[in-house]
């Protein structure tokens, strides 16, 4: 038996005096904290404008200049208005700025001098100057063209004009989305199809052309869905009602405690595996502490969610914890979700799920200006082509550059070993070259997409309306600065965690695996 | 003896294969190359046409820039003050020449690359000027076409050009074996531009007496009103060099450490004496800043002096505790604030001086830095806390591009000892430190610079105390280095996790404490491997300093986009907008593209970055 004691001091061990410093850390910080924001109490007690959360639900009164609604009923759905636009700017961007970015690192790469050094030379101008002066740049350019004038009144293909582009655009009809469900579909099979085609050729070792097959599926499957196959999917619509009659004969309180209590339970069950899974011999420390920061962040973030959209008007959670009575508007249940669903995907909708429409300038009212008819084509405002252009640009240069050191990463002997197999220049790309360069580009590419999510608050310059423009215009009518403010970072760190979640995700599933 | 032969190392020669083999595998090494190259050749005609069209256009009022060149600098700092901006462009320009000319290597650089860069940028303006259009259109909706460019001009500057190609190969082929300093032709090139502000007449706005504007915009030298402190500026530029150079010929190595810490005190004392303009009066420094300074001086030099003499050598513990816990009861006690930042020095001078001062020289050479160090400090609290006798129509002092440099400088300064120990926090392995400063940076990096930008200027009074209250300007510069901290935490973080666990257990071996491990062993490692990401955070922070434009900052882009393209009084630059962004553009180019090429080559050099 090992009777061995050391007889140190309590005061003197090291593990003692760690966990006293970080206590009195803790104290201090919890301290720091609770004084800044006493102050901040006491202070907008003083100015007659106590913290709360009230202007969510009554009418602010203000004009958006573009959204799916212009004149919102409520703060929150100015802030939601603000979150819809900031997203459109996203979501395009990253999709624009990743092709681009792309075509721009192949060409600095190219043989070709000339492209080369365009290339080279664009990037160099564009990353070295601030984003700012270039979304500024892009509204003078468009504020540049001509005025809409009288005789601009009448139908046009593209127009551009001081006031922005407008061009034909396609115009949902009822049965959109139906169809819209149905084209998303043809993905997964355009993918089997592929699949079964590979997996004969495998077998049998002849030419079945997959992607070929794969394109005609996907373009056969489409067009047999624009000619009334869409109906097929009213069938979610039709389970969807009848999930929504049942829901209606339950009661509603028990039923949302069941939900948050089953999805609570799942969830902790998927952390509990995840964390089992990651602590295991094999997997040692793959979890670091920013996993668990995000998983706790994010299990807040689903939790309030949760509470938030499932918990009715009257006795809701947030309203007994906020005190207000008009936070969240009654149609949020689950019931009204699944009504939607039968009432967006109803097996009665006929007629072309969309229908083509050409931009048109008109009068305005009774005024003599002319503007651009919003019911017909597409209207790109001045705001949004700044933000949209300055932001795409700026971040498909970064996005060149890590394409280009991510294929100059890839060892030069793996291309050669390809060229000794006799693969052709473009298999060896698409085989052996891309797969290991998209490794290692994933991880900076996720954070240029970070990059772009936040650079989009720069449209506030151009009176472009996403988040921080409604926000600010928003506490600037109703004076809860804070409020506004705790708005804006719960929804950028939803917006940084998802991504750096999806990212994180393919990242671990594409890391090559290591002894 | 073939041992003794002098083998100089030199790259291998390129031999030049050609024009046409080089056109044949560059341009046209397949059929799809050829068309590619085709079409951007004509894409980029198209497009240089065009731009060069738009510069040169009637339409443009470029006279907005030349007339408010002062105001993109200074913005509404008083001329009558000028002299202050001046003496502080003067202080920087004479440690540049010190810096320069005190590190100079004596490269020599061989007149065949120069010939080489001078063909390039006189060939590059050739194809320029040739291709420049004739006439462009003005008044999209009507067509009119203006002649801008005659014939005659053309072929005058296409010759001129061809002229100075012909001089520029003269050098690279006949002259090529020459060889020069490359610091006397970096000085020759500042000359160059120096010389150029003298000649290059650009047209400004002028007014005859009854205030009226002069048509048509006389031409004045670029820098009309500044040609005279620029000249003068680039002398002492030149002087200073020579002395650098002298003090690098004398091997003063103590001169090695003045310069980096005469770098760091520049701007402080930059900001709080020279551009300010301090309200103090000579009484308050002799009645309360002499005897403070006198003081500690004395105190210092008994510290030094007799604290590591072997009697007390073994109360040095307590000292080092008592002077603690006086430190932490005079910071709570309302007294001046110097006293309280000089209690805490003392505290540190006790700490370190019985290791520090082991022999004589060194304690004399550390009551020295002592002494200085809290004169220095004294008199820069001095001129910041007073307020500033310089009355500027707005709210603060600094505009214009003073405003960009202030806010870049402070937020990269402030926020590296911050960053440095976020990251050493988040990388700790005590859990509870090491979750609050995730969240800390995590919290930051999430939200868009702008939105602290708004933090800062809207909300931040509100939780201090009632009647604090800080300039607009301290606000942008909180918030900047809360925000560049966070980033910084994370590159910092990256150079950590390269050191390798051998380093720590061989710290841990030899005995150091923690304080000295990260000190010693762990930070000079890692913050050399990270230099490359900093300074490319530097940039991108100088970058972002334009958003202050948002928040009604009046920088140089708030100046560009709204002030000048709102001026309808006087000159009348209503709507120039298009000139002023451009300007903007160019200017902020220039600053980052150099910046970013200069790091590159000094990385290189040092092999920065590389492990």
């Amino acid at each position: 038996m090992n009777k061995f004691k050391l007889n140190t001091a309590f005061w003197r061990d090291v593990r003692f005096l760690k966990w006293a410093g970080q206590i009195i850390f803790l104290l201090i910080i919890f301290n720091l904290i609770r004084n800044f924001f006493g102050q901040a109490i006491t202070n907008l007690n003083a100015t007659n404008l106590p913290f709360s959360w009230r202007f969510l639900g009554s009418t602010p009164g203000i004009q958006v200049s573009e959204g799916f609604v212009t004149y919102p009923e409520s703060g929150l759905q100015a802030l939601q208005i603000g979150m819809a636009n900031m997203l459109r700017i996203t979501v395009s961007g990253i999709f624009f700025a990743t092709f681009l970015g792309t075509l721009m690192g192949i060409a600095r790469l190219s043989k070709n001098w000339i492209v080369e050094r365009a290339t080279t030379g664009f990037v160099e101008t564009v990353r070295n100057i601030p984003l700012l002066v270039q979304i500024f740049f892009w509204q003078a350019v468009i504020l540049s063209f001509p005025r809409l004038e009288e005789v601009d009144r009448g139908q046009h293909v593209v127009h551009i004009s001081a006031k922005g582009i407008a061009f034909p655009w396609l115009d949902p009809g009822e049965a959109s989305w139906l169809f819209g469900v149905w084209f998303l579909l043809s993905f997964s099979i355009a993918r089997r199809v592929f699949k079964l085609r590979v997996a004969k050729l495998e077998r049998e070792g002849v030419d079945t052309r997959p992607v070929l097959f794969a394109i005609g599926a996907f373009i056969i499957w489409n067009v047999a869905g624009w000619f009334g196959g869409y109906k097929a999917v009213g069938v979610i619509g039709f389970i969807a009602s009848y999930v929504s009659m049942l829901f209606d004969l339950l009661p509603r309180i028990g039923l949302q405690l069941t939900f948050i209590i089953a999805a609570s339970f799942y969830a902790y069950r998927y952390i509990a595996r995840e964390i089992k899974r990651t602590r295991s011999a094999e997997n040692r420390g793959i979890l670091t502490d920013d996993d668990i920061f995000r998983i706790i962040i994010a299990a807040l973030l689903v939790l309030i969610l949760i509470v938030g959209l499932f918990l009715p008007l009257g006795n809701s959670l947030m309203d007994f914890l906020l005190g207000n009575e008009l936070f969240f508007k009654a149609d949020w249940g689950i019931p009204q979700f699944f009504d939607g669903i039968q009432n967006k995907l109803n097996w009665e909708y006929s007629g072309s799920p969309f229908t083509f429409s050409y931009p048109e300038a008109i009068q305005a009212g009774s005024s003599k200006f002319t503007r651009y008819s919003p019911d017909v084509g597409k209207i790109m405002s001045v705001g949004y082509f700044a933000t949209w252009v300055g932001v795409i640009l700026y971040t498909s240069v970064f996005i060149s550059e890590v394409v280009r050191s991510g294929i100059m990463a890839v060892a030069k002997g793996q291309s050669e070993a390809g060229l000794s197999l006799g693969l052709r220049r473009r298999t060896l790309l698409r085989l052996i070259v891309l797969p290991q360069a998209l490794r290692i580009m994933l991880p900076p590419m996720g954070n240029q997409y970070l990059n772009l999510a936040k650079n989009t608050s720069l449209g506030i310059a151009v009176a472009y309306p996403e988040i921080v423009a409604v926000g600010q215009t928003l506490y600037n009518q109703e004076g809860q600065t804070i409020a506004v403010f705790i708005v804006w970072m719960a929804f950028y760190s939803t917006i940084s965690l998802t991504l750096s979640t999806i990212v994180n995700y393919y990242n671990r599933k594409m890391k090559i695996v290591e002894r | 003896m073939a041992d003794n032969v002098n083998i100089q190392e030199s790259p291998p020669e390129v031999q030049f294969a050609g024009v046409n083999r080089w056109l044949r595998e560059n341009l046209f090494s397949s059929t799809g190359s050829a068309i590619l190259t085709f079409v951007s050749i004509g894409a980029l005609i198209g497009l240089f046409r065009s731009i060069i069209g738009f510069f040169i256009s009637p339409e443009r009022e470029w006279t907005a820039i030349t007339y408010n060149l002062r105001l993109y600098m200074v913005q509404a700092y008083p001329e009558s003050d000028f002299i202050r901006v001046w003496i502080t462009i003067g202080l920087v320009m004479g440690l540049l020449g010190l810096t320069w000319g005190f590190n100079s290597v004596n490269e020599k650089s061989s007149l065949k690359s120069t010939g080489t860069t001078l063909m390039k940028v006189f060939s590059s303006l050739f194809l320029l000027v040739l291709i420049a259009p004739t006439s462009v259109v003005i008044d999209k909706v009507e067509g009119t076409v203006v002649d801008v460019f005659q014939q005659e001009l053309r072929i005058y500057l296409l010759a001129v050009l061809a002229g100075l190609i012909l001089v520029s190969y003269f050098i690279r082929t006949k002259l090529a074996s020459q060889e020069v300093s490359k610091d006397y032709l970096n000085i020759g090139y500042v000359g160059l531009l120096v010389v150029s502000i003298w000649l290059i007449k650009v047209p400004t706005v002028t007014f005859d007496s009854s205030n009226v504007r002069i048509e048509p915009d006389p031409l004045l030298p670029l820098a009309a009103s500044t040609k005279n402190p620029w000249t003068a500026l680039y002398l002492l530029l030149v002087v200073t060099f020579f002395i650098g150079r002298y003090l690098n010929s004398k091997n003063l190595t103590s001169f090695k450490r003045i310069l980096p810490v005469s770098w760091l005190l520049t701007p402080l004392v930059v900001v709080t004496w020279i551009y300010r303009k301090p309200d103090f009066t000579l009484s308050q420094i002799t009645t309360l800043d002499l005897p403070v300074i006198l003081g500690f001086s004395a105190i210092g030099y008994l510290v030094i002096n007799y604290l590591n003499s072997e009697k007390l050598m073994q109360y040095q513990r307590y000292f080092v505790y008592g002077s603690l816990i006086i430190a932490v009861v005079v910071f709570s006690l309302p007294v001046l604030r110097q006293l309280k930042l000089l209690f805490f020095l003392l505290w540190i001078l006790i700490s370190v001086a019985p290791t520090i001062a082991n022999s004589k020289e060194s304690a004399r050479s550390l009551f020295i830095v002592w002494s200085v160090a809290i004169t220095i400090l004294i008199l820069l609290m001095r001129g910041g806390t007073s307020e500033t006798l310089i009355v500027v129509p707005g709210s603060s002092i600094y505009g214009g591009f003073a405003l960009t440099w202030v806010l870049a400088f402070f937020g990269i300064a402030i926020s590296f000892p911050f960053g440095v120990m976020l990251a050493l926090g988040r990388t700790s392995s005590l859990p509870i430190i090491r979750i609050i400063c995730t969240a800390i940076i995590e919290l930051v990096r999430s939200v868009p610079f702008i939105t602290w930008l708004f933090f800062g200027s809207v909300m931040l009074t509100f939780f201090l105390p009632a009647g604090v209250e800080f300039d607009e300007v301290v606000r942008a510069v909180v918030v900047t280095s809360i925000f560049s901290a966070a980033y910084l935490a994370e590159n910092v973080r990256g150079g950590l996790q390269s050191i390798s666990k051998g380093q720590f257990e061989a710290a841990d071996a030899v005995g150091l404490s923690t304080l000295q491990r990260i000190s010693l062993i762990v930070m000079p490692q890692a913050l050399r491997a990270v230099i490359p990401p900093i300074v490319s955070q530097v940039i991108s922070l100088f970058k972002d300093t334009s958003l202050v434009a948002i928040v009604g900052l009046f920088d140089l882009l708030y100046i560009g986009s709204k002030v000048i393209p709102n001026q309808s009084q006087g000159a009348n630059f209503l709507g120039t907008i298009q000139e002023n962004i451009l300007f903007c553009a160019i200017f902020y180019w220039i600053f980052t593209y150099s910046f970013a090429r200069r790091s590159m080559k000094i990385e290189k050099r040092l092999g920065l970055g590389e492990r």
